[in-house]
């Protein structure tokens, strides 16, 4: 008679596997639990792992590029700063001008004009103010200050009217000089190059057309208490001429301050948009990478049971031996 | 009947019971031994002269599942080399890594693409530059490794091909001795004990290559592999291969650098459609020495070939043949001559040193002097490449544009796709070749049946001991009847 039967050693290889596979399930199940993702990426994602890496390079790209619009943003929000206060105190500056003007005094008119000259240098340091280790105004060269210092910018404009013997010469020679890419630009301005920032606009320029104009206000009216020499009506006339100036130049600072202001609403929309690009992304990621808790949980539960019904199995079979009975 | 004759065959039962119980011992003793096939004892009846005379002892056979034993060694050759290509894909896929491993290579090429981005934004910022420096210099890094670890899953094969040669030599010698031990011994003599070694010798051939096994009617065997080789048939063959010691990606077979294989002076073909080793072991070493690696070799190389042209194109500065941020070694790198590449990919010379200039990556490599500290144009520039969606140079993966990350990421799924593929195909020959070792394991000894046999011995002895007993009085009585 022919007997199937099933040897020893093959039954414990039986239960060995069975052992063995629960373990594994076991392993990959608590690797689950413990980090929170998947196991097996690979087998998860079918092996197509192109949309998870362009995940992951967005999201690492959003970091990046969410810390530099915030730090584009400071940087906005200095130069800003700066703009604000040039406009403030060339608009104080042509009030007080004026008032000398019309008050005739001759200490009134000195006043003024140190006023102008300290005026000048405060816009000066404004325009060289630094964020961290860069200068705000000087376009690509941002490792020097925009302008040279305002002593040196004044005794040139002094040498240069030396010889001016009316108001009008004045202005033309001042005017010249600041409008002429040879004198103010070439001169004065340190910086470089405009740098553009794309989608949250183009760097001002200490060197901007609207600066200069304030700037060549700012020294006409300078002139009054560098040239101490000139008589008082032509001193008077300064006053006048170079408040006029600096009066009609608040329309060009307002203008760069809306530019800036522009700049910072766009850096402001685009940090914003980065912010929900980002959580969209971080939610598509987990989406893909992350485990699920609960089936974790079943998944230990049932290999719980599954291994405990092996033990039982295990224990009774092996008590199951004819050996033990034919004692 | 005479009481005589009687004697004689209760003493022939008395035999096969000792017989049939030494043989129980033996199953029992080789309980746990592996590849032990039970043994039953073969009893015939014995006839003399037209009167039953007892029982005789025909032999001891092996209990034997040979259709089993064939299919589960096919099985076994392919879960092996499953097994090799399965690893080798997956090995390579985690040396790689995966998008969301901090160490990946998709995860270095956006480091780089971030900090370049960052270095944009602040070109005067030292540190930033280095950060593009250092980034770079970790993406050049990893694909050297990457192509130093498959230069090196090349030569753990051709050593493994080595091996296997070794063992197959070996274990053909040790069969054919056999099969002359089991002829010479002829049929009366019990080799059931030199069937099992016999066995054990061709299960350690089995994943080696897959054969088949031809029984000879004189006690031998032949083996013959699906491959159309003739491994034994009467003396065995002798394979032989010689090791290369160190392979780099210049050496192929394909070049006549490695070593094919060989059997009796004739050379072998170990690849393509008729290649002569059929499946198994030895097949998957040679298509992972001289196929797999290589394109996994050639897939980095693209990758790196693109990364380092991307760089240098972008970078307006140089002239012609001046090598940008990541270099071939020093020179500037050129398509055509990608081979290798990714082992040689460096970062520029002038990044290295005790006085790295970083300028560099402000300015351009091209650049005679350092460019205004706020200069951003060429850092977006490189920036800006490495995002933009291109085709790769060598037909890989999709062929499809994309950003370098996600080509990366493309070769990276050819890969995963091929260990999944490769996976499955094992999952399906494992879970064949378990079931065939239960069908064979059937085979062997189950300890409650010989239990169940001894007792049946026990009291077949009995039985034969009684009627001796028995006649052994009659005798008595008959002498006692006498005067």
């Amino acid at each position: 008679m022919t007997l199937h039967s099933i040897g020893d050693l093959a039954r414990g290889l039986v239960s060995q596997r069975h052992f063995s596979h629960l373990r594994d399930r076991l392993d990959s199940l608590s690797y689950s639990l413990a980090s929170g993702r998947h196991a097996e990426l690979a087998r998860e994602t079918r092996g197509d792992l192109l949309p998870l890496a362009g995940i992951e390079a967005s999201i690492t790209r959003n970091t990046t590029l969410l810390a530099e619009v915030r730090q584009r943003g400071f940087r906005l929000e200095a130069q800003q700063a700066a703009i604000q206060s040039i406009h403030q105190s060339a608009q104080e500056t042509a009030t007080r001008l004026l008032g000398a003007y019309s008050g005739q005094s001759a200490i009134g008119l000195s006043t003024a004009g140190h006023d102008a000259v300290q005026a000048f240098g405060a816009m000066v340091d404004a325009l060289n103010s630094r964020m961290g280790e860069t200068y705000l105004f000087s376009g690509d060269q941002t490792d020097r200050p925009a302008l040279r210092p305002a002593p040196q910018i004044l005794a040139q404009i002094a040498d240069l009217t030396a010889a001016a013997s009316s108001v009008e010469q004045a202005e033309t020679i001042v005017a010249n000089w600041f409008t002429d890419t040879s004198g103010f630009s070439a001169f004065a301005y340190q910086g470089g190059a405009q740098r553009d920032f794309g989608l949250t606009g183009r760097d001002v320029l200490a060197d901007d057309p609207a600066l200069r104009q304030m700037f060549s206000g700012m020294a006409l009216a300078a002139l009054v208490s560098l040239r101490p020499d000139l008589p008082q009506s032509m001193q008077a006339g300064l006053a006048k001429r170079s408040g006029e100036i600096l009066l009609s130049s608040a329309t060009g600072t307002t203008g760069i301050a809306a530019r800036i202001g522009l700049a910072q609403e766009q850096a402001t929309r685009f940090q914003t948009r980065l912010e929900v690009e980002g959580m969209t992304l971080e939610r598509a990621r987990s989406g893909i990478v992350a485990s699920d808790p609960h089936e974790i949980a079943i998944g230990l539960r049932e290999t719980q049971t599954q291994m405990e019904a092996m033990y039982t199995i295990t224990a009774r079979l092996s008590r199951l031996s004819l050996t033990e009975y034919l004692r | 009947m005479s009481l005589s004759h009687g004697l004689a065959t209760a003493i022939t039962g008395l035999r096969a019971s000792s017989k049939g119980a030494e043989i129980v011992s033996a199953n029992i003793a080789n309980m746990r031994t592996e590849g032990f096939r039970r043994r039953d004892l073969q009893l015939q009846s014995l006839a003399t002269a037209g009167r039953s005379g007892g029982v005789g002892i025909v032999g001891v056979t092996r209990a034997e599942t040979p259709i089993a034993t064939a299919d589960r060694r096919l099985s076994l050759a392919d879960s092996s080399a499953s097994t090799l290509l399965a690893g080798f894909h997956k090995r390579l896929e985690t040396r790689i890594g995966l998008p969301t491993d901090s160490a990946a290579l998709t995860t270095r090429v956006d480091a780089l693409e971030t900090a370049l981005i960052a270095a944009a934004t602040s070109p005067e910022n030292s540190a930033r530059l280095e950060q593009v420096a250092f980034t770079a210099l970790s993406v050049a890094d990893h694909l050297r490794e990457l192509s130093v670890h498959v230069q090196q899953e090349r030569m753990t094969a051709d050593r493994a091909i080595e091996r296997d040669v070794a063992t197959l030599n070996s274990s053909l010698e040790g069969i054919a001795e056999l099969n002359v031990l089991i002829r010479k011994a002829g049929k009366q003599t019990d080799t059931t004990a030199l069937a099992d070694q016999r066995q054990a010798l061709v299960d350690r051939i089995a994943p080696i290559m897959q054969l088949r096994e031809v029984a000879k009617p004189d006690g031998g065997i032949a083996l013959y592999s699906t491959g159309g080789v003739v491994l034994l048939d009467g003396a065995p063959a002798r394979f032989a291969f010689e090791p290369a010691g160190v392979i780099t990606h210049e050496l192929s077979r394909q070049g006549g650098n490695l070593s094919g294989l060989s059997v009796n002076g004739r050379a072998l073909r170990v690849d393509g459609p008729d290649s002569q080793l059929g499946l198994g072991q030895l097949a998957a070493h040679f298509a992972l020495r001289d196929t797999l690696a290589p394109d996994a070799q050639t897939r980095l190389d693209t990758l790196a070939l693109d990364l380092g042209t991307r760089l240098q194109a972008a970078d307006t500065t140089l002239a012609a043949n001046q090598p940008g941020l990541l270099t071939d070694g020093g020179l500037a790198i050129v398509p055509g001559q990608q081979s290798g590449l990714a082992s040689r990919l460096a970062l520029n010379a002038t990044l290295t040193g005790p006085t790295p200039e970083h300028w560099r990556l402000r300015s351009g490599f091209g650049a005679a002097t350092p460019s205004p500290a706020g200069e951003h144009r060429v850092l977006s520039a490189l920036a800006t490449v490495l995002q933009r969606p291109a085709p790769p140079s060598a037909p890989s993966g999709s062929g499809v544009p994309r950003s370098m990350s996600g080509q990366v990421a493309d070769t990276l799924s050819v890969i995963s796709t091929a260990r999944l593929a490769e996976e499955s195909r094992l999952a399906f020959s494992t879970s064949r070749s378990r079931a065939l070792e239960l069908i064979e394991a059937s085979a062997s000894v189950d300890s409650d049946r010989e239990m169940q046999l001894l007792l049946q011995i026990e009291r077949a002895y009995a039985a034969n001991a009684r009627v001796i007993e028995t006649v052994d009085r009659m005798f008595d009585s008959l002498f006692r009847t006498m005067p």
